[in-house]
C-alpha cells in the first residue's frame, strides 16, 4: 500500500482517539458538576 | 462547547488529515529539499506551533488579570494555558523533528535557531511548574506564577518571532512557507484551504481543550476541604 495512504490512515486513528477521549471527559467532568450542585 | 461544534471540529480536522495526504505536497521546488511527502507535515506543525504561541498569550493575559483583581480563577486560567502551551510546544517539537530527520537527515540540530528557541522556550516554561510546584502558599504561588508567566510570554515572542528573523542565516526552516517579506500569502489554492482549515482545527481542538481542562482544575478545587 502507500505509504502516504498507511500515514494517513494512522493518523486518523490517533485524531479519533483524541477526540472519543475528549467527548468522555466531556461527559465525566459534567457529570461531576452536576453531583457538585445537587 | 456544543455538541455541533465538536461534529464540526471532527469533521474539519478528519477532511485536513485526508486532504493533507491525497493532495499534492505543499512543498516548493525552489527553495526546498528532500522528500516532497516530508513537507505534508507542514499542515500540522505550523498549527501546533500556532496554537503553543496563543496560549502563552492567553496565559499572559490571565496572569495580568490575576495580579489587577487577586482572583485564583484567573490563576487557574493562567496555569492551564501554559500547560496547554508547553504540551502543544512539545508536539511542535516532536513533529518538527521527524521533519528534520526526513529532509536535513538529523533529528535535532543545535545550530539551527528555531530548534535552540523552541527548547529555550521548554526550558522556561518547565521552570514555571517547577516554581508553582516548590510553593505550597495558594497566594503566593499565584503571584509568583503571574509575574513569571508574564515574563516568560514576553521571552516567548521574543524566542518565536524575534530571535528566528534576527539571525536567520542560522535557519534552515522554509522562511517564506505562510506570508513573503510583502505579508502576501505565497501558497496555491489548495494548499491554502488546507493550511487554514487546519489552522481553524487547531485553534478549536485547543478552546476545546482548554475549556476542558479548566473545568477538571475548577472541579479538583471545589472538591478539596480548604478550596485550594
Amino acid at each position: 500500500m502507500n505509504a502516504n495512504i498507511v500515514v494517513m490512515i494512522v493518523t486518523l486513528i490517533i485524531w479519533l482517539g483524541v477526540f472519543l477521549y475528549l467527548l468522555s471527559l466531556d461527559r465525566k467532568v459534567r457529570k461531576l458538576e452536576r453531583g457538585h450542585e445537587n | 462547547m456544543k455538541m455541533v461544534w465538536k461534529i464540526l471540529l471532527f469533521l474539519v480536522m478528519t477532511a485536513v488529515i485526508i486532504g493533507a495526504f491525497v493532495t499534492a505536497s505543499p512543498m516548493n521546488p525552489a527553495i526546498s529539499v528532500g522528500s516532497p511527502d516530508a513537507y505534508r507535515i507542514f499542515y500540522f506543525h505550523v498549527p501546533q506551533a500556532w496554537v503553543a504561541s496563543l496560549s502563552f498569550l492567553v496565559a499572559m493575559f490571565y496572569s495580568i488579570r490575576y495580579l489587577q483583581t487577586r482572583r485564583m480563577a484567573f490563576d487557574i486560567r493562567a496555569a492551564v494555558a501554559n500547560r496547554l502551551g508547553l504540551f502543544f510546544a512539545v508536539i511542535a517539537t516532536v513533529t518538527g523533528s521527524i521533519f528534520a530527520k526526513m529532509t536535513w537527515g538529523e533529528f535535532w540540530n543545535w545550530s539551527e535557531i528555531r530548534e535552540v528557541s523552541i527548547f529555550l522556550l521548554m526550558v522556561i516554561y518547565g521552570a514555571y511548574f517547577a516554581l508553582r510546584s516548590a510553593v505550597a502558599d495558594p497566594d503566593k504561588r499565584a503571584s509568583l506564577s503571574a509575574v513569571t508567566s508574564i515574563l516568560f510570554a514576553m521571552a516567548a515572542i521574543f524566542l518565536i518571532f524575534v530571535l528566528p528573523r534576527m539571525y536567520a542565516e542560522f535557519s534552515q526552516h522554509p522562511s517564506d512557507s505562510v506570508v513573503d517579506e510583502e505579508g502576501q500569502i505565497t501558497m496555491g489554492r489548495t494548499v491554502a484551504l488546507i493550511f487554514f482549515s487546519s489552522l481553524a482545527a487547531f485553534t478549536a481542538l485547543y478552546v476545546w481543550m482548554y475549556r476542558l481542562t479548566i473545568r477538571v482544575d475548577e472541579t479538583g478545587h471545589n472538591r478539596t476541604p480548604e478550596g485550594d
